[in-house]
């Protein structure tokens, strides 16, 4: 099996999507191309139904395309193996992250390798800021908190890619730029980011590349100045600078997994 | 013909007594049925995973014959594998009928569509995300599969217990293929029905005791654990 090599470098190549048979077919995504790179955050944007989700979900390995080509910086692989070639190295969450039965602490067990530590639960949970929901049924959090335990479950797996659907959909500004500030440590640790966001202005601060879709195809893709940093002086939200500072400050990946490729990505 | 009070209290005495025939005809029940279940469990799960999860062509029309074979009589149950193990059958070489193993035969044929018509109802019954949020959190699709069951546990065990309710009641495939062979192939329905039939009551009712309590412990085995399963909906 090919497994992805880190720092992790896709080519997704005339990416076609159809739904519905017959006269009922609807294209989704018609001959999108585009590339992912480790350290890099992309950010997917476009009108609702666009297919901003169906992108991330082939993109995760969940949805087979009607045609397309993967390359991997090496080999070109099958997409019946895309998922798993991708293996540990992909993870999708929802708009709102699905919470299985059982408390925070079980649902981010479900993450653990049988090599790792369990003592990386208690890590992953002071990383996010959820000490204190350990023990709370974990279907009983809020839209926030679902999506720090999310977040936290990739902290543990460390994954390659990290797709996020909507992750920060009917946050306040301050749970959003909280959020983003999560998310700058993947991106410091060499994970490769994509974000779909009906909202082409959120994740300003930690965006590389935007990218809109239209009818099924990339109308727009801009390259933005790559600062993966959070403290943005210019952010139009009056939101005190020292949240995003102090959360600035937080772990890196929990093992010697991330220094390797993020040290290989910031050459 | 003594009154039904005085019947059920012998049958009472008879139960306590430690009658080794009719603890015998108990022990078969149980052990053929378990045996059947079993065996069942794994494979029909798996089957309504399968159905519930994947897409391919058939795949209705195999949930339309689990389905319907949820109707199927026992008797007619046993009158086709009795057809398939007899001495001119198909498959009478293996000269299975009229042994425990022609009743397993028969009972995981009936527990078999139970089970995977009430499994795939269960995984059906959880949304699509929580298959998905399970195989990007397992390192392989087993792991997947288990993160998935663990979410429908509750109904899972129903799924056994209806199945396993269903099968230990039943006299018909258990007659047909089982023969009532004492000691042997008798169990608490055969039994039932024979001693039934010779105006033993008291064995009748003492076996029926039996079952009547077996269903009361699964009824509330099941409660208990649909009870534990009601948490906060999503």
């Amino acid at each position: 099996m090919n497994k992805i090599s880190r720092p992790v470098r896709l080519e997704y190549t005339n990416i076609v999507k159809t739904y519905g048979k017959g006269k009922n077919t609807k294209a989704i995504l018609n001959d999108i191309s585009l590339s992912l790179k480790g350290g890099e955050c992309t950010l997917i944007t476009g009108k609702n139904g666009c297919g901003k989700s169906t992108l991330l979900r082939i993109m995760g390995g969940l949805l087979k395309p009607d045609s397309g080509l993967i390359n991997t910086g090496l080999h070109n692989l099958n997409w019946n193996k895309y998922r798993k070639a991708l293996g540990n190295d992909v993870m999708y969450f929802y708009q709102e992250p699905y919470m299985f039965d059982g408390t925070v602490r079980q649902n981010l067990t479900y993450a653990l390798d049988k090599k790792q530590n369990k003592d990386i639960i208690d890590n992953a949970l002071k990383w996010a800021e959820l000490e204190h929901r350990s023990d709370t049924q974990a279907k009983c959090l809020s839209g926030g908190e679902r999506q720090r335990v999310a977040l936290a479950q990739a902290w543990i797996k460390q994954p390659a890619v990290l797709l996020l659907d909507e992750p920060t959909a009917n946050m306040d500004t301050e749970h959003r730029l909280r959020t983003e500030t999560f998310l700058s440590t993947f991106i410091d640790s060499g994970t490769a980011l994509y974000i779909a966001s009906h909202d082409p202005n959120h994740f300003h601060r930690i965006m590389n590349h935007r990218l809109l879709i239209e009818d099924g195809y990339v109308s727009e893709f801009e390259e933005l100045k790559a600062t993966n940093t959070v403290n943005d002086q210019n952010d139009d939200t009056l939101l005190n600078d020292s949240l995003l500072q102090s959360n600035k400050n937080v772990t890196l990946f929990p093992n010697n997994k991330s220094t390797n490729f993020s040290s290989q990505d910031n050459k | 013909m003594q009154s039904l009070a005085s019947t059920t209290v012998d049958a009472v005495k008879l139960l306590l007594s430690g009658d080794a025939d009719i603890w015998n005809i108990i022990g078969i029940s149980f052990q053929i049925s378990t045996i059947a279940i079993l065996i069942a469990m794994v494979p029909a799960i798996l089957i309504g995973f399968i159905l519930a999860y994947y897409n391919f062509p058939g795949r209705r029309l195999l949930v339309s014959i689990f389905n319907t074979m949820l109707a199927v009589p026992a008797v007619v149950v046993g009158l086709t594998l009795y057809i398939l193990l007899s001495r001119q059958g198909p498959l009478g070489e293996w000269r299975l009928l009229f042994t425990q193993t022609a009743m397993v035969l028969g009972q995981i044929a009936l527990c078999f569509p139970i089970l995977v018509a009430m499994s795939h109802s269960a995984f059906q019954s959880i949304e699509k995300r929580a298959w998905d949020t399970a195989k990007t959190l397992a390192a392989n699709p087993f792991k997947a599969f288990f993160i998935v069951m663990r979410e429908v546990r509750f109904a899972l065990f129903g799924a056994l217990l209806a199945g396993y309710g269903r099968i230990i009641a039943e006299v018909g495939a258990s007659m047909m293929l089982g023969g009532n062979i004492l000691h042997y192939t008798r169990n608490i329905p055969t039994a039932i029905a024979l001693e039934t039939s010779k105006g033993e009551f008291a064995q009748g009712i003492a076996l029926g005791i039996i079952l009547i309590s077996l269903a009361f412990f699964l009824t509330i085995g099941l409660h208990y654990m649909q009870g534990k399963g009601t948490v906060v909906r999503d």
